[in-house]
C-alpha cells in the first residue's frame, strides 16, 4: 500500500528550485511520486513500505537533497515535523549541563572533603600516604576533562579571537592546578619533593564544578525562543473550506492556492489572506492591528489570514497563501528579530578580559624575578608561577552572576515581573529609550462609553412628551439601549452594558432580538422597537438619521466610535465610545521620565487620536500610523542611533517589535504570542511595574558587581603572597612567606560564602 | 574540445547555477561547465567525439533550463 509523508525542505529561493528539488526527489530509489510546494517549503513524497523503509528512504532523500544544495528536515515519527529543533536543542543542552554538573559534584565533593580534612589535620596520618594522592587524581581527572571539556573548547575559541573570557581563566587556572598536582604526585612517588609536596586536585575540580553549577542555572533560566513562533503558528486554522466546481471541500490549509474560493463561517478564523467576494461580517483584526473593535467587511474588502470572523458568513478569494500571508510575515519578523539580538557580554567575561592578562603578566613577572633576579633556581621559580595562577582562579566566579540572577528573578516573580532571560535582567537598567504601545498598553484596549447624547425631541422617557430632566432622559436612553444590546457579544455592546451596570440600571429583557452582522442589533423592548448600530443600519430600517450628523462629526473627530440608537422609527440618541486610558498610565509615564528615559508612544492609530492620548498621559514623542510590520523597524531605528531600547506591548502585532527590542516587555493581560516574544512579562498588566522592573535590574546588577568583587577579592589579595612578596619579611609566618595551600582553600571558601550571602541580601532590598 | 556560451533566461538564483553545472557537467563527454547567475550565461565545453550540442541542449530542456535561441 502506498503511503505519503510530508517533509520540510529548506533553502529554496525560486520557482526553479522547486523543479530541481522535485526532480532530485523523484530520482531517489523507492520514491513513487514527489511534489514540492514552494510556499509551504514542503515536499510530499509517496512511497511503499513500513516505518523502517521510511527511515531508510529519508536517509537517501536527505543525502540527495543536500547534494543538490538544499536542506531537508527530518520529520519525527508521524508528526509532520514542523521542527521544534530549537526546543529540543535547549532540552539537550540542559540535560548535558546537568549531567556534567552531577558528575562534577559526585567526584569533587568527596575530593574536597578529603583534601580539607587532610589540610586541617582532621584525619589520621593515613591521609598523607602516597596512595591518597592517587585517589585524588582518580577523582579529579574525570572532572578536569569530562566536566571541564566545555571550558577548553570555549577558551580555545576565545583565544583564537584574541580575547580572554571566563572560560580562559577557568581552563587555565584549573589546568595549571591539575597539571602541577600530577607532576608533584609523580615526583613524590619517585621519592622527590623537589616540585613541592602538596597537590591541588581539589582546587581544580571545585572550580570546574562550581562554575558548572552556575552554567546549569544559567541555561535553565534561558527563555524558550521558539515558543513565540509556535503560538503564532497555532493561530492558523488547520483546514479551509474550498469551493470547487460548486462543491465545498474541506482541505488542509497548505493545499489552498491563490485564486481558490473559500467559505468562512461565523466564529471561524480566516484561513489565508484574500478578498471578500460575497457576504458581510465583522472581523476581529486585533491580531494584526491591536485594535479591539471588529472591522466591518463586505465584498471587495481585504481580509487577513488568522483574523477572527465574528458574526456573518463570508465567501472569499484567496490572494496570498503559505509564506506570503501577513501572519507568515509576522512569524518571519519575530524569527529575524530573535536571531538579530546581539548577546551582551556577561559582566564576568568583561572582568575576566582584564583580569586574565593582568594575572598572566604577574605570573610571568614572578617566574622571571625568582629565576633570574633572585636566582632561586628554575624549579622553585616555576612553583611560584604555578602558585600565582592557582590562587588567581576564583571558584566563586561562576556563582557570582547566576546566584544574583536567581534571587533577582525570584524577587521579580513575587512582584509579578517574570524575566525570561538573564540578559534582559542585566540589560534593563541601562535603557535609553522606552517605547510604549498605545492600544492595550496605555489604554485598556477595549471601548468604553465616553458620552451619551440624547436627540432633541426624542421620545425616550416612559412619559412621552413629559418634561423629564436631561439626566433622566440619558438614563432612559441607556436603559433601552442596554436592554436591546443584552444578548449581543459585540465589544461596543459590552461597553454599553458596562456603562448601564456602572449606573446601577435594571435592564429589562428584550422581547425579540436580532443581530445584523457587522451593523448592529434590532430588538423590541417594553413594546418599543429599538435599533442600535451603524448609521447604515438605521437607514435600512427606515429611520432618517440626518438630523444628528453635525454631532457625529464632532464626536468622531476625537477618534471615537459612534453608536446610533433609534426608537420607534426615530433617532433617539448617540453613544460615543473610545478606548479608555488606564488609570495608572500617567503615573507610570511620569515615573519613567523621572528616571531620565526617553518615552515614546508607538501606534497604528491616526495622528490626532495618538496625540490626544499622548498628551493625557504626558508623552511628548509620538509615532503614529505605524503599520504592524513597521513597529519592529521603529524600534530598530532607535537602536541604530545607539540607544538601548525597551518595548512595552501586549498584542500579537507587537511580537516582532518585542523580540527586536533590547528588552521586550509584554503585559500579562495581552496575547500569548507577545509574552513568548518578549523577555519580560508583567503579570498584572500594570504599567507601574515597568519602573519597578528597571529598579530590580539595577539592584541585581549592583549585586552581581559586588559578587564579582568578593569572588576576586580574597584571591587577588593573596596573589602577592603567592608571588612571594612576603618572602623577604623574615618575621612573617612561614605560611605567608611561601603560600600555604590552606590559604588557597580558605580564599575559595570565603569567596563562595560571601557571594552566596550577598546574593541573598537582594531578597530584602526595597523596590 | 568544443566550447559554446549560451544565455539561459531561466536562471534566477544561485541554486540554478549549481543545478546546471551539476546536471550538464554530469553528461558523458561534457567537460567544464560554467554558469553565472547575474549574466545568466553558461559556458560549456565538450568532447565532439563523445557527444554533441544537440544532446546537451536537449538535456538542458529536460531540466527546465533551455538555452535561449
Amino acid at each position: 500500500m502506498s503511503r505519503e509523508m510530508d517533509v520540510p525542505v529548506t533553502g529554496m529561493t525560486c520557482a526553479n528550485c522547486v523543479a530541481t528539488v522535485e526532480r532530485t526527489l523523484q530520482r531517489v530509489d523507492g520514491v513513487q511520486e514527489a511534489s514540492v510546494n514552494f510556499a509551504t517549503e514542503r515536499a510530499r513524497v509517496s512511497f511503499d513500505g513500513d516505518d523502517h523503509v521510511r527511515d531508510e528512504l529519508l536517509d537517501r532523500l536527505e543525502h540527495a537533497v543536500e547534494e543538490a544544495g538544499y536542506g531537508l528536515i527530518r520529520p519525527r515519527g508521524e508528526d509532520d515535523g514542523d521542527g521544534d529543533a530549537e526546543a529540543d536543542a535547549r532540552a539537550a543542552e540542559i540535560a548535558h549541563q546537568r549531567r556534567a554538573f552531577l558528575v562534577g559534584a559526585a567526584l569533587a565533593g568527596p575530593l574536597f572533603l578529603l583534601s580539607m580534612a587532610r589540610d586541617f589535620g582532621l584525619v589520621g596520618a593515613w591521609a598523607h600516604a602516597p596512595w591518597v594522592n592517587g585517589l585524588m587524581f582518580a577523582l579529579a581527572t574525570p572532572v578536569q576533562f569530562y566536566v571541564g571539556w566545555d571550558y577548553y573548547v570555549g577558551a580555545w575559541k576565545a583565544l583564537r579571537n584574541g580575547a580572554a573570557n571566563m572560560d580562559v581563566l577557568v581552563a587555565l587556572g584549573s589546568s595549571v592546578a591539575y597539571g602541577y598536582s600530577v607532576v608533584v604526585m609523580v615526583a613524590l612517588w619517585m621519592g622527590s619533593s623537589a616540585a613541592g609536596d602538596h597537590v591541588y586536585f581539589e582546587t581544580a575540580a571545585l572550580i570546574i564544578t562550581l562554575i558548572k553549577l552556575g552554567k546549569l542555572l544559567e541555561v535553565r533560566a534561558k527563555g524558550d525562543a521558539s515558543r513565540a513562533i509556535r503560538e503564532l503558528m497555532d493561530l492558523r486554522p488547520e483546514t479551509a473550506r474550498v469551493v470547487r466546481d460548486g462543491e465545498i471541500h474541506e482541505v488542509e490549509l497548505r493545499e489552498v492556492e491563490a485564486g481558490d474560493e473559500l467559505l468562512v463561517r461565523p466564529g471561524e478564523r480566516v484561513p489565508v489572506d484574500g478578498e471578500v467576494v460575497e457576504g458581510r461580517s465583522a472581523v476581529d483584526e486585533s491580531m494584526l492591528t491591536g485594535e479591539s473593535l471588529p472591522v466591518e467587511k463586505g465584498p471587495g474588502d481585504e481580509v487577513v489570514g488568522a483574523t477572527l470572523n465574528q458574526d456573518g458568513a463570508l465567501r472569499m478569494r484567496a490572494t496570498r497563501v503559505g509564506r506570503d500571508t501577513a501572519l507568515s510575515n509576522i512569524v518571519r519578523l519575530v524569527q529575524e528579530a530573535q536571531g538579530s539580538k546581539a548577546p551582551i557580554q556577561a559582566l564576568a567575561d568583561r572582568v575576566a578580559a582584564v583580569f586574565v592578562p593582568v594575572v598572566l603578566v604577574v605570573a610571568a613577572g614572578t617566574f622571571l624575578t625568582w629565576w633570574l633576579v633572585v636566582g632561586a633556581g628554575f624549579t622553585p621559580a616555576l612553583i611560584r608561577l604555578v602558585a600565582v595562577l592557582v590562587i588567581a582562579c576564583p571558584c566563586a566566579l561562576g556563582l557570582a552572576t547566576p546566584t544574583a540572577v536567581m534571587v533577582g528573578t525570584g524577587k521579580g516573580a513575587e512582584l509579578g515581573i517574570l524575566f525570561r532571560s538573564s540578559e534582559a535582567l542585566e540589560r534593563a537598567h541601562e535603557l535609553d529609550v522606552i517605547v510604549l504601545d498605545k492600544t492595550g498598553t496605555l489604554t485598556r484596549g477595549e471601548p468604553a462609553v465616553e458620552e451619551i447624547v440624547v436627540a432633541e425631541g426624542a421620545v425616550v422617557g416612559t412619559d412621552p412628551g413629559g418634561d423629564a430632566g436631561a439626566p433622566d432622559r440619558t438614563r432612559e436612553l441607556l436603559r433601552l439601549t442596554g436592554a436591546a444590546e443584552r444578548r449581543s457579544e459585540h465589544p461596543l455592546a459590552r461597553a454599553v452594558l458596562a456603562e448601564a451596570e456602572d449606573r446601577g440600571l435594571d435592564l429589562p429583557e428584550p422581547e425579540d432580538f436580532q443581530a445584523v452582522p457587522g451593523r448592529g442589533v434590532l430588538a423590541t423592548v417594553e413594546g418599543r422597537k429599538v435599533v442600535v448600530g451603524s448609521r447604515r443600519l438605521l437607514e435600512g430600517e427606515g429611520v432618517d438619521p440626518s438630523g444628528m450628523d453635525h454631532r457625529v462629526e464632532e464626536l468622531e473627530s476625537g477618534g471615537r466610535t459612534v453608536l446610533w440608537v433609534a426608537t420607534d422609527g426615530r433617532v433617539a440618541g448617540l453613544f460615543a465610545l473610545a478606548d479608555a486610558l488606564k488609570e495608572e498610565s500617567a503615573e507610570a509615564v511620569a515615573s519613567l521620565r523621572e528616571r531620565g528615559l526617553r518615552v515614546v508612544m508607538l501606534t497604528g492609530d491616526n495622528q490626532a487620536t495618538a496625540q490626544a492620548v499622548a498628551s493625557r498621559v504626558g508623552i511628548e514623542e509620538v509615532r503614529a500610523e505605524v503599520l504592524p510590520d513597521q513597529k519592529a523597524e521603529a524600534v530598530q531605528a532607535f537602536q541604530e542611533e545607539g540607544a538601548v531600547v525597551a518595548m512595552v506591548g501586549d498584542g500579537i502585532n507587537d511580537g516582532p517589535a518585542l523580540a527586536r527590542a533590547d528588552v521586550g516587555m509584554a503585559l500579562g493581560t495581552g496575547a500569548d504570542v507577545a509574552m513568548e516574544a518578549a523577555d519580560v512579562t508583567l503579570m498584572q498588566g500594570d504599567l507601574r511595574t515597568v519602573p519597578r522592573a528597571l529598579r530590580l535590574s539595577e539592584e541585581t546588577l549592583r549585586t552581581i558587581r559586588q559578587n564579582l568583587f568578593w569572588a576576586f577579592a580574597y584571591n587577588a589579595v593573596l596573589i602577592p603572597v603567592a608571588a612571594g612578596a612576603l618572602y623577604p619579611v623574615e618575621s612573617a609566618p612561614e605560611m605567608l612567606r611561601s603560600l600555604h595551600p590552606i590559604l588557597a582553600a580558605l580564599a575559595m571558601a570565603f569567596s563562595s560564602v560571601s557571594v552566596v550571602g550577598n546574593s541573598l541580601r537582594l531578597r530584602r532590598r526595597e523596590l | 574540445m568544443s566550447e559554446k556560451t549560451v544565455t539561459v533566461p531561466n536562471i534566477s538564483c544561485g541554486h540554478c547555477v549549481k543545478t546546471i553545472e551539476r546536471e550538464v557537467g554530469g553528461l558523458p563527454g561534457v567537460g567544464a561547465v560554467q554558469a553565472e547567475e547575474t549574466s545568466r550565461r553558461v559556458t560549456i565545453s565538450w568532447d565532439p567525439e563523445r557527444t554533441d550540442w544537440v544532446a546537451i541542449e536537449d538535456h538542458m530542456g529536460d531540466i527546465r533550463y533551455p538555452p535561449a535561441d
